[in-house]
C-alpha cells in the first residue's frame, strides 16, 4: 500500500520544513526549564493583578505543572498543529499547483498509494518533530536541575501526536479539494482556532480536540489517556478516509 | 500496440466534448504522429492514453491492458512526456532519476549504464548533480525524456516533446524515437512541427473539435486534398473544412 520510493522523496522533499520545525520547537522546549526562575523575578518585577500575581505564582511554584502545562498546554500544543497543517496543506495541492500532480498520477502508482505514502511520510516527519522536541525538552529539564519522571512526561506525547494527526488529516483532505496548499493549510489552521476558542465556552470546555492534546488526566494520572487517543486517531482515519475518497474522484 | 475504442471526453458536466467518439490503433513499430489545432482533443487524448483522465465511454487498451481495468500495468509499460515538463524542483537530476527508477523497478546496474548513455546523449551529465530549480525549461524537458526512456518503455507517449529543446536534442530525440520503433515499440506523439511529423511517422492522425478527420500515411492522406505537396497544405486544407 506504501509506494517506497514515493515514501523516501517525500522524505526528502520534507526534509528542510522538519528540520526547521525541530530546530523552533527543540529550542522552545529546551528553553522552558530554564525560564522558569526568571518568569518569577518578572512577576516580583510588573505590576501584575493581585488576582494573576496567584494564578502564575502557584504555576511557577509547581515545576511539573509549570513545565506540563507550558509544553503540553501552550508551546507544543500552537507548535504541532501550525506545522500539522503547514505540512499536509500542500501535500496534493502543492503538486497540482506546480504541475507534478500530472507526473505523479502518470507513474505506476495507485491513487490510493499515493495519498497513503505521501500521508506517512508527512506523519512521520511530524512525529519526529513533535516527539524529538519533547525528549530535547525532558533532557533540558534535567540539564537545569528539575528532573521529573520520564514515564509521567512522556505519558503526554500521544495525546499530542494523535491531536496533531486529526489536523494533519484535516488539511490533507482540504488539500485534495484545492491547488492552493496555503489555502488548504489556512482554513485547517483556522478551524484549529475555533477549537481554540471553543475551549473559552463552558458548555465546551474540556470537550474539544485541543482539550484530549493537553492530556490534563496524563498529568494527573501519569497514565497515558486511551480513550480520547483513540477518539482522536479515529477523527484522524475519518478524515483520511474522506481525503482518499475525494483523490480518487478527482482529476488530476 | 494502442487500440482507442470509440473514445469520448467531455468537460463541464458534458458541455464541452473534448474527444468525440474516437478510434485508432497504434501498432508495434509503429511511430504514429497525432496532429491537430490548438484545443483539438490532442492533450485530452494522450491524458487518457496515460490513465490521467478517465473516458466516458469506450475503451483503451495499450499492450494488451485495459486502462480502466488495469491502470498500473499500463502506466508501468507506458514512457510519458507531458507538453510540461514540471518536475521535483527540490531534487537533483539524479536523485529525479533514481526516484524513477525506483517507481519502475529498474534494477540498479541497468538503470545506472541507461542513464548514463542517455545523459551524455543528452549533454546534461555535468548537471545532473545540481538541484532541477537551477535547470532551464529545454534541460527540465530533457530530464523529463531521460527519466520516461530509464525503464525502456514499450510504449513511448509523448505531447509536443520538441518544444523547448535545441536542434542537437530534438534530433537525437527524433533519432531515439527511430531506433525504438526499430526495435518493435510504440510511439505515439502529438506536435505542431509538421515537417517532423511528415519525415518521421509511419501514419499520422489528425484530429478536429475532437473527432478524427484524417488517419494514415502520408501518401492516403494527400489523397484526401487537392493540394497534396506538403502535410502541411494537407493539414490546412483537412482542418478548415
Amino acid at each position: 500500500m506504501i509506494s517506497r520510493p514515493l515514501f523516501v522523496k517525500e522524505l526528502k522533499e520534507a526534509k528542510w520544513k522538519t528540520i526547521t520545525g525541530l530546530l523552533i520547537t527543540g529550542i522552545t522546549g529546551a528553553s522552558l526549564p530554564f525560564l522558569v526562575d526568571y518568569l518569577g523575578f518578572l512577576i516580583e518585577q510588573m505590576a501584575v493583578p493581585e488576582w494573576a500575581r496567584s494564578v502564575l505564582g502557584e504555576q511557577l511554584g509547581n515545576y511539573p505543572l509549570y513545565l506540563w502545562s507550558n509544553w503540553y498546554g501552550k508551546n507544543l500544543l500552537q507548535f504541532s498543529l501550525a506545522f500539522a497543517v503547514i505540512m499536509a496543506g500542500p501535500l496534493i495541492a502543492g503538486e497540482r499547483s506546480r504541475n507534478t500532480l500530472e507526473f505523479l498520477a502518470s507513474k505506476p502508482l495507485s491513487r490510493v498509494q499515493i495519498i497513503l505514502t505521501k500521508a506517512a511520510a508527512g506523519a512521520v516527519s511530524l512525529g519526529v518533530i513533535i516527539l524529538a522536541s519533547t525528549v530535547i525538552t525532558l533532557v533540558a529539564s534535567y540539564a537545569a536541575g528539575r528532573p521529573v519522571p520520564v514515564v509521567w512526561f512522556m505519558s503526554g506525547f500521544f495525546a499530542q501526536y494523535a491531536g496533531a494527526l486529526v489536523f494533519f488529516n484535516l488539511a490533507l483532505l482540504l488539500s485534495t479539494r484545492s491547488d492552493d496548499g496555503l489555502k488548504a493549510a489556512v482554513i485547517a489552521g483556522g478551524i484549529a482556532l475555533l477549537m481554540f476558542a471553543a475551549e473559552w465556552v463552558a458548555p465546551l470546555r474540556g470537550r474539544t480536540i485541543i482539550w484530549m492534546m493537553a492530556a490534563s488526566r496524563s498529568f494527573i494520572t501519569g497514565e497515558v489517556s486511551f480513550g480520547h487517543i483513540f477518539f482522536m486517531l479515529l477523527l484522524a482515519s475519518g478524515f483520511l478516509w474522506a481525503a482518499l475518497s475525494a483523490f480518487r474522484q478527482s482529476d488530476v | 500496440m494502442i487500440e482507442i475504442r470509440n473514445v469520448s471526453k467531455s468537460y463541464n458536466k458534458g458541455q464541452l466534448k473534448a474527444v468525440d467518439d474516437l478510434s485508432l490503433q497504434v501498432r508495434p513499430g509503429e511511430i504514429f504522429g497525432f496532429l491537430g489545432p490548438n484545443g483539438a482533443g490532442k492533450t485530452t487524448t494522450i491524458k487518457m492514453i496515460v490513465g490521467l483522465l478517465e473516458p466516458d465511454r469506450g475503451s483503451i487498451v495499450v499492450n494488451g491492458y485495459d486502462i480502466r481495468n488495469d491502470p498500473i500495468r499500463v502506466r508501468k509499460s507506458i514512457g510519458f512526456v507531458p507538453d510540461n515538463p514540471s518536475v521535483y524542483e527540490r531534487l537533483t537530476g539524479i536523485e529525479y532519476l533514481n526516484f524513477l527508477g525506483d517507481i519502475y523497478d529498474v534494477p540498479q546496474a541497468v538503470r545506472t549504464k541507461r542513464a548514463k548513455e542517455l545523459l551524455e546523449l543528452f549533454e546534461l551529465t555535468g548537471a545532473v548533480g545540481n538541484l532541477i530549480q537551477s535547470y532551464s525549461h529545454g534541460m527540465r524537458q530533457k530530464l523529463v525524456l531521460i527519466g520516461a526512456l530509464l525503464h525502456a518503455p514499450d510504449v513511448f507517449v509523448l505531447d509536443e516533446p520538441m518544444v523547448g529543446l535545441d536542434p542537437r536534442s530534438t534530433h537525437n530525440l527524433k533519432e531515439i524515437m527511430s531506433r525504438h520503433c526499430q526495435e518493435g515499440k510504440t510511439v505515439f506523439f502529438s506536435t505542431h512541427i509538421l515537417d517532423v511529423a511528415e519525415r518521421l511517422c509511419d501514419r499520422i492522425g489528425i484530429i478536429r473539435r475532437g473527432k478524427l478527420i484524417a488517419c494514415g500515411t502520408m501518401d492516403e492522406l494527400k489523397t484526401m486534398a487537392t493540394n497534396k505537396e506538403t502535410l502541411e497544405n494537407v493539414f490546412l486544407e483537412l482542418t478548415e473544412q
